[in-house]
């Protein structure tokens, strides 16, 4: 199991479009994979989990990531919050 | 589908319709494609409970395949990029959070696959809700326009609506029916434009009774408009313009605000008594069908409920009747609120055009249902039903004053049966010492024609007489009050419904009874003139028109309008009627009066 810690750095935080991409990454990988707020804790690829945290712009989050496949997965998903999902 | 030109238009076009509900709004079109979805919840045995997740399964498959479809049409003509929308969609379509709590209802609670997804929704929203950030919040929008998405699916209805408008807006639509009009709330559409309709189909008088302008009998008016087309809808006129000029708009505006100074005025002396000037008073009240409507009929200077329609209670229900406990509250509040003001409620009026298919009783089994099964017919064969909701208006009695009023009666041998059903019921709960006023008046609705030509006969076995002339008009001439191909000859001072009229008016009066008027014609200003010159007791309407008409009766004479009607009774079409009477406003009453004539003709 790998655990990672992430801060929110892009303007519209963890908006629809960026949990979309989310979630997307996240399901080409085996891997389980889990986001806690605080004490709150979600699967990381329910969309509708992942709205209802409601993590704007400097959000710190925890990932989890648990499978075969969790470094790969865990590098990736990563990644993608670093680069701001991609957005201007 | 839309034509391209009708978004390109940039032309006004105005369109002429039946003016059903009045009022001015300037607003957007939303036009529904299709009826908007009415979810029939039900319970469901437990033998079917996995071929209905089967069903919501193969509905969401569908809902999947839908938009992976519109997501590469989008792709093709506005480039990636613009699809993340619809990623979202997709993937709450995936999301445990809503299939499995879905298919959860459908196991545990036994419930149709619509309901257990209108729950799961609700549910979800109600997280939502209580999610601090404005735009997460937002996010249950796009939960319920996938839950509306799967919907259609599952009654096996197609569309690709674009969600999510910004209001004022006007619900332009091809047709409507009452219990869809019924789901309309004044804060999301200020007006209603209809394609089919007429003045005194159920959906009109639903949107008078909710004071939502509106324009109905448009025709094809739902294809010429495009969902965010800028509409006027004038509900006196009857005129929709799409697409208005800015004179037109200016032209409007002042309008409208003019009408809002004119109903402040009436509504300033509409607590007055309804007595004309030399002296004769009348009774005006209001017809009501929901508890939340007894403030407006305060508000708008009613002096009772002339017609408390029950129907509503048996609307958007799992297939089971209401209980007496739910009649008896709704009974009882009415009671109290109106305290010493009278109440008639109005057993249900339920089958035919009405409510049919949520009493077990599939619609098409009736070839011909507003002749067949229905009102006081149905109760009598249903007497569990009818029971509940006698035994519920009688307990609700001991609480104010209320009358019972039994529709559709068409012979002295239903009402004695009726009677003697509610006299059993009386016994009942004597016996059980439960209290309720043993004096209740009972009366009848004079809407069947023969009925009509026995007034005397029946006048003497009821307490009290209502006449409904949106069924007596249609059934004495023969007419569908809901096409508008033939609505023309919906006329309430044709001859024969004048003769008609009076004799009944006449013969409640021969035996000393009240006779009250329930139809739509009782808030028109020409038709409530004759009712005034034959002695009608009391005018009972919608809350809205009820200023107006007391404002008009103490402007008037009785004995000029007695003359009036002695007058019209020589003439042979309802046009010449029309035309006398008018003259006669002109003639002999004051300016103001004709002026207000003049905004209120038809």
């Amino acid at each position: 199991m790998i655990e990672r810690n992430v801060t929110i750095i892009n303007t519209l935080g963890l908006h629809a479009r960026a949990a979309a991409k989310l979630v997307n990454l996240a399901n080409r990988f085996k891997s389980a994979f889990h986001i806690i707020k605080d004490v709150q804790k979600v699967n990381g690829k329910s969309i509708l989990g992942i709205l209802l945290l409601a993590s704007g712009k400097g959000t710190k989050l925890v990932f989890t990531f648990e499978g075969e496949d969790e470094e790969q997965a865990a590098e990736a998903v990563c990644k993608l919050v670093e680069e701001k999902f991609d957005e201007n | 589908m839309k034509t391209e030109t009708a978004s390109s238009r940039k032309n006004q076009l105005t369109l002429q319709g039946m003016g059903v509900s009045p009022g001015i709004v300037v607003g957007k079109a939303l036009v529904l494609e299709e009826k908007p979805d009415v979810v029939f919840c039900f319970e469901i045995a437990e033998r079917i409970t996995e071929p209905e997740v089967a069903r919501f399964e193969q509905a969401v498959a569908s809902t999947v395949e839908s938009l992976k479809r519109l997501k590469k049409k989008l792709a093709g003509e506005v480039g990636e990029g613009h699809d993340w929308l619809l990623d979202v969609h997709l993937l709450m379509l995936e999301d445990d959070l809503l299939i499995k709590e879905v298919i959860r209802y459908i196991r545990e609670d036994r419930i149709n696959a619509d309901w257990a997804l209108k729950k799961a929704i609700g549910d979800l929203r109600k997280k939502f809700t209580k999610v601090d950030d404005e735009y997460f919040q937002e996010r249950q929008q796009d939960l319920e326009d996938v839950g509306k998405r799967i919907q259609r699916h599952l009654s096996a209805k197609e569309s690709e609506t674009i969600p999510g408008l910004g209001g004022p807006f006007v619900l332009v639509a091809s047709d409507m029916s009452p219990s869809e009009t019924v789901q309309l709330y004044k804060k999301q559409f200020k007006g209603l434009a209809i394609d089919s309709g007429s003045r005194t189909s159920h959906t009109s008088i639903i949107a008078k009774s909710l004071e939502i302008p509106a324009v109905v009998g448009l025709h094809d008016m739902s294809k010429r408009v495009v969902t965010g087309d800028t509409l006027i809808l004038d509900g006196t006129e009857g005129l929709v313009i799409i697409n208005p000029t800015s004179t037109t708009r200016k032209t409007y505006t002042n309008k409208k605000r003019k009408q809002t100074i004119f109903r402040k005025k009436l509504l300033k002396t509409t607590d007055e008594p309804a007595t004309t000037l030399d002296g004769v008073r009348f009774s005006v009240r209001a017809n009501i069908e929901f508890p939340w409507e007894i403030e407006s009929a305060n508000a708008h200077g009613a002096d009772g409920i002339g017609l408390y329609r029950t129907e509503f209670l048996f609307l958007n229900r799992k297939g089971t009747p209401p209980s007496e406990e739910e009649h008896f509250e709704v009974y009882k509040g009415i009671a109290e609120q109106l305290h010493p003001q009278e109440a008639v409620i109005r057993t249900i009026d339920l089958g035919g055009d009405k409510f049919s298919g949520l009493l077990n009783q599939s619609p098409q089994s009736e070839p011909n249902p507003i002749l067949g099964l229905r009102a006081i017919r149905f109760c009598l064969k249903r007497r569990d039903i009818f029971r509940m909701q006698l035994r519920a208006i009688l307990r609700a009695s001991a609480h104010g004053k209320l009358k019972v009023l039994f529709p559709l009666i068409s012979g002295v041998d239903e009402l004695r049966q009726a009677k003697t059903f509610l006299e059993e019921i009386k016994e009942e709960l004597r016996t059980a010492s439960i209290p309720f006023d043993e004096q209740i008046p009972v009366g009848i609705m004079i809407e069947v024609p023969a009925a009509a030509c026995i007034a005397d006969l029946l006048a003497r076995e009821a307490d009290f007489f209502s006449i409904g002339t949106n069924d007596l008009i249609q059934y004495f001439l023969a007419i569908d009050r809901s096409n508008d191909e033939v609505s023309y000859l919906y006329q309430p001072i044709h001859p024969g419904v004048i003769r008609t009229l009076k004799f009944v008016i006449k013969a409640a009066h021969d035996s000393n009874i009240h006779v009250s008027l329930c139809g739509e014609m009782a808030a028109e200003p020409i038709f409530a003139i004759v009712l005034v010159g034959m002695g009608l007791d009391c005018f009972s309407m919608d809350p809205g028109s009820i200023p107006l008409i007391k404002h008009l009766i103490r402007s008037i004479e009785y004995k000029t309008a007695k003359e009036i009607t002695e007058k019209i009774s020589t003439f042979s079409t309802a046009r010449e009627v029309e035309a006398f009477i008018v003259k006669r406003i002109n003639n002999d009453f004051p300016p103001t009066l004709s002026r207000l004539f003049e905004e209120t003709l038809r």
